[in-house]
């Protein structure tokens, strides 16, 4: 039996090699927004990167879970403009061969706090960049990307600009900060007791802890006790450390830091509600507990799981820059062994 | 099925320019544009530095190109250590292709080194097995754990950090070569893909390479 072979020999040029870094555009275009073009010296300005993954592909919450490579960026601006920490809405759960993924699936804010130094004269160009690193991945591809993300600012009144109503929506979005719950631990089997303040569906809610492996997300049994919902699971927490992270149910998010208890479950689980305390270092951009919103993150899962293996080879004889060289076929017929 | 067959065809993109200068005098030199197929092909498959199983008798070849911190190539990696398990004709080649970050290539680096005390693969597998993220301190901890004499691991870094630098520079120059964009990237028999697999879809390809077109090269372990 003769089996034909086709091996195309592609005569690259050497620069397309060594520029051959992975493109957002083809896989998650990431863009940088403010809230205003014109930020007063002395304010609080929020920025985002906004991410619009193309089909089927996620990326990671800060705490990636089991694999996955959380999103970095490195600011710079002008002397004295400081920015905060990258804020992550909450995450999915993503579980595929065993591994559970925390991701963000389809279109989503990151933000961050930028202040503006009190110094700056109105009229100062800003220019802001963000280098930004982050992975990009399928049920079964995973894609490193980096960009170098810009957006020219100027000192000025604080003018509402073109993305101030998404940054707003975003910001509505971020886990609210929530005060009390705690949980205990038998070894590693753990179970945290949230806030009963907290108006959460028990059926689709999940724990994503901040510290990775402190809690294992996917192994969560939710059930409802006196008033208040317990997560069961296994994790692997510091000892006299807290375990901070975000309960979800999918429409509203909070983010917790629960203490350890030493009480039984029971005891602790009946000790009275937390009051509503704010938590120290939030700001009024994440109020305290309020009705959840009613939108929820559009799911992009792909239908099968096993990406189309041929596709992504496929723009590889579209760059512009193959597309102008000679390719050699050749064709060879070899008897088989 | 035959334009899909057509499709899934191995492409290999071989560059003249880039490779014949880096690549190291033990590994197959990059063939040029008029090369014939069967020189193409080997500059993927035989490479003495990289690591790899080679059962006797192997008549289907996989070249895995991989970074431990890639979920898709964590997941796959059960799935393609069942297959080695259950068919004893098998070859698999690895090529760490670290593009996650410093963890990553610490963690190449460590597998590679291992091969010469012949724990590649332990190595291999305890970092798929190691918890994310990849730190350079859990890296080492899942090296000893996989049985590591890590004062010879030490010396052969040293002894051999030429021949681990220049496989971890071929290893990148083919997938860039190959066109991927991350991991895991397989080349089966002929038949080049992008992304995990289960063992089903591990299983197939294997089934449709065998015919055997791959010369059936005597190759060693690591």
């Amino acid at each position: 039996m003769l089996r034909r072979l086709a091996l195309f020999v592609l005569v690259l040029l050497a620069p397309a090699i060594a520029s051959a870094a992975a493109d957002p555009a083809r896989y998650m275009p990431a863009e940088l927004i403010a809230e205003t073009l014109e930020p007063a010296p002395g304010s609080t300005v929020l920025v985002g990167i906004r991410m619009t993954p193309r089909a089927g592909w996620h990326g990671y919450w800060s705490n990636p879970g089991d694999s996955g490579i959380a999103t970095t960026v490195r600011w710079s601006a002008p002397g004295g403009v400081s920015f905060g920490p990258l804020l992550h809405p909450a995450p999915s759960l993503l579980s595929e061969e065993g591994i559970d993924s925390y991701v963000h699936e389809g279109d989503h804010i990151l933000l961050a706090r930028m202040s503006m130094p009190e110094s700056l004269p109105e009229g100062t160009a800003i220019p802001l960049v963000a280098d930004l690193s982050w992975a990009a991945c399928t049920a079964t591809q995973c894609v490193p990307l980096r960009a170098r993300l810009r957006l020219d600012l100027t000192a000025g009144q604080g003018a509402k600009g073109a993305e101030w109503a998404s940054l707003d929506r975003a910001a509505d979005k971020l886990p609210r900060a929530a005060s009390g719950g705690s949980f205990v631990r038998d070894g590693n089997s753990i179970r945290l007791l949230l806030p009963g303040s907290l108006r959460l569906r028990a059926q689709t809610t999940r724990f994503f802890a901040e510290q990775p492996g402190a809690f294992d997300t996917a192994s969560g049994q939710v059930e409802q006790s006196n008033g208040a919902l317990v997560i069961s699971g296994l994790g692997t927490a510091a000892a006299g450390q807290p375990i901070s992270g975000v309960v979800t149910d999918g429409r509203a998010a909070y983010r917790l830091t629960l203490r350890e208890s030493k009480e039984p479950l029971q005891a602790a689980a009946a000790r009275p509600r937390d009051a509503h305390k704010p938590m120290p270092g939030h700001d009024e951009r994440e109020p305290e507990v309020k009705p959840p919103p009613t939108t929820g993150t559009a799911s992009r899962v792909p239908e099968s799981a096993h990406q189309d293996r041929r596709s992504p080879w496929l723009p590889l004889a579209g760059s512009a820059a193959l597309m102008a060289i000679a390719l050699t076929i050749v064709g060879r017929r070899r008897s088989r062994g | 099925m035959k334009l899909k067959r057509h499709m899934r065809s191995l492409v290999l993109a071989v560059s003249a320019l880039t490779i014949s200068a880096q690549a190291a005098a033990t590994a197959v030199p990059a063939p040029g544009p008029d090369v014939p197929t069967e020189e193409a092909r080997r500059y993927f498959t035989e490479d003495p530095d990289a690591p790899m199983i080679a059962p006797q008798g192997y008549d289907v070849t996989i070249v895995q190109y991989m970074d431990y911190q890639c979920p898709a190539c964590r997941a796959t990696h059960g799935p393609l250590k069942k297959l080695l398990a259950e068919d004893k004709k098998v070859r698999v080649i690895f090529r760490d292709w670290p593009i996650f970050g410093a963890a990553s290539e610490h963690a190449a680096l460590i597998a590679i080194a291992s091969k010469f005390q012949g724990k590649y693969f332990a190595v291999h597998d305890a970092l798929f097995e190691t918890e994310r993220p990849l730190t350079n301190e859990k890296v080492d901890a899942a090296a000893r754990k996989a049985g590591v004499d890590w004062e010879r691991l030490k010396k052969d870094m040293v002894d051999h950090s030429e021949d681990i630098e220049d496989l971890l520079a071929r290893n990148d120059q083919q997938a860039q070569l190959l066109g991927l964009d991350g991991t895991p990237g397989f080349i089966i028999g002929e038949v080049q893909s992008f992304g995990g697999m289960t063992l089903d879809q591990l299983r197939e390809s294997v089934k449709e390479a065998r015919p055997g077109i791959l010369a059936k090269e005597s190759g060693s372990g690591q």
